[in-house]
């Protein structure tokens, strides 16, 4: 490659960063809560496992209680079982169902940002931006943090024809990944304390640069 | 698209998210909306333009009957404005509750909210015919919303709306509009939609600013991307409709396969295995042996 061709080669690489950086750019101008903000304004973050997941009503209306035993706490003080109370649930013949609401099965893992008045049961975070479900690979062993708001495939139609695209930018997660891995990387992740924790958030932030090639045609 | 939250029972279909057309509504006057005029004071929950009592009342009604109309724009569906009965109001403090009565409410102290969540809609459905919620009809439909209520944080002191008249004085405020267009969305059946710019997509858009453009007259539909569109003519799928036809075929990778629920199958119900698997559509239900992700499933279904 002639020099010529290495410095177009590069401005090419620099313009395509510039244009990446305007698409993150557009995309907080989303309203989410950044990985600081659910880090500052939760009560409690910590590793959980379910062990139990109750329905019941209260003033004619549905709740979930979640029950989770902890397993590493980040952040706060929690007893070794907490309970977790969100809206919706199944009762008899009748679902109430709020999107967004994260739901838990037993034996299910993740790290939760818990958030909760003294007195009260703990709520999560901005629901499904607080919750960071933990998925094992059965083949390597290897842990994968991803965030519920994070974990749909985002398209762009303005991307003609249409492009899925592999990143959830305007979700909170990947953008906060990304926060993470700038700047204010150590001190966010420090308040976290826990080195698979950033292991795991810097392999899933590296899952963004992964090209998504065009895959939908329209009939 | 994200299919819109229509699925048979889990009995029925083996927890798939095989689509369903159970939200149909033709009657004329067959849906109701009433709207909490007890406004939270400390703070404001909406900002207006008109300061007056009665104003402010009016200048929000004519915001809700706007993002109704907005739905009710949409062609090749069963949902037209006569399809709602007039809003009305009520005076009744925390008046969104499980009653069969679809209201919309300012005030409501719940303690569902957290930072970061605006607003939400909850949608009380049945798997089970025969069923009532408080005053609301009798399902006659496995899956029909019996009770949906839309509550907007009014405890969050950094959290405000404001009307489009009042937005450019409200920088700080989220756009009511907006954000009642997504919940209504909600209201009518559907789940959030990872296209980026349809009024479904989960986040709102920032303070002081709208989703795509307000309707008009002319084109009440406007601020809705065509993913809310289709979505709508699925959901109130009108058989006289032969414009909006189609179907779209194509390859989903998900974000994160791992991420993926192993139990109850739910999203990877849509997927097909590899080496031909079938597929979901309408007819068929999808059970757990379509649990299996590929990350080139393809997918199809008609639209």
């Amino acid at each position: 490659m002639s020099f010529v061709q290495r410095r177009r080669f590069l401005w090419i690489l620099f313009l395509a960063g510039l244009a990446l950086l305007a698409v993150a750019a557009n995309a907080t101008t989303l309203s989410r809560l950044r990985f600081e903000e659910l880090v500052n304004r939760a009560t409690a973050v910590a590793r959980l496992r379910c062990i139990g997941v109750e329905n019941f009503l209260e003033n004619g209306e549905i709740w979930t209680e979640t029950r989770f035993e902890t397993v590493e706490l980040n952040k706060g003080l929690l007893p070794g079982v907490v309970s977790v109370r969100m809206l919706g649930g199944r009762i008899g013949n009748l679902h109430s169902r709020i999107e967004g609401v994260p739901a838990f099965r037993p034996g299910e893992e993740a790290y939760v940002f818990l958030w909760g008045h003294e007195g009260e049961p703990f709520r999560v975070l901005g629901w499904s931006q607080g919750t960071f479900r933990i998925a094992r690979n059965p083949r390597t062993g290897m842990e994968r943090v991803t965030q519920d708001s994070a974990a749909a495939p985002v398209f762009d139609p303005r991307t003609a024809p249409v492009r899925a695209r592999r990143d959830s930018q305007p979700a909170g997660g990947d953008l906060s990944i990304e926060t993470a891995k700038g700047a204010g990387r150590k001190n966010s992740l420090n308040t976290l304390g826990s080195e698979d924790w950033k292991n795991e958030i810097e392999h899933q932030a590296d899952l963004r640069g992964h090209a998504c090639t065009v895959l939908w045609s329209v009939v | 698209m994200i299919v819109p939250d229509v699925r048979h029972t889990a009995g029925i279909s083996g927890g798939s998210a095989c689509p369903v057309r159970t939200h149909r509504v033709i009657a004329a006057g067959s849906l109701t909306v009433r709207w909490s005029s007890a406004l939270n004071t400390n703070p404001v929950t909406i900002v207006t333009q008109n300061q007056t009592a009665s104003g402010r009342l009016a200048e929000i009604e004519q915001v809700i009957a706007q993002a109704l109309a907005v739905w009710t724009g949409v062609s090749g569906t069963t949902l037209v404005p006569a399809t709602l009965t007039p809003l009305t109001r009520t005076a009744t403090q925390n008046a969104c509750g499980p009653d069969g009565m679809n209201s919309i409410c300012f005030d409501q102290a719940d303690m569902a909210f957290t930072p970061g969540v605006l607003a939400f809609t909850r949608v009380i459905t049945a798997d089970r015919l025969g069923v009532q919620v408080g005053s609301s009809a009798v399902s006659s439909q496995l899956g029909q919303i019996l009770d949906a209520d839309i509550y907007f944080n009014p405890s969050d002191s950094r959290t405000g709306f404001a009307t489009p008249q009042a937005l450019a004085a409200a920088p700080t405020a989220y756009d009511f509009e907006s954000v009642l267009t997504h919940e209504l969305g909600h209201f009518l059946g559907f789940s959030h939609s990872a296209v980026w710019g349809a009024i479904m997509f989960p986040f709102a858009p920032a303070p002081g600013t709208c989703s795509g453009m307000r309707p008009t007259v002319q084109q009440p539909d406007v601020p809705l991307g065509d993913d809310d569109r289709t979505g709508l003519r699925v959901l109130y799928a009108d058989p006289a409709d032969a414009v909006h036809r189609g179907s779209i075929s194509g390859k989903i990778f998900p974000a994160n396969p791992l991420a993926l629920p192993a139990s109850p199958p739910g999203v990877t119900g849509v997927f097909r295995r590899a080496g031909g698997g079938r597929g979901c559509d309408e007819r068929r239900s999808c059970g757990s042996n379509n649990r299996r992700v590929e990350l080139h499933d393809s997918w199809s279904r008609a639209i």
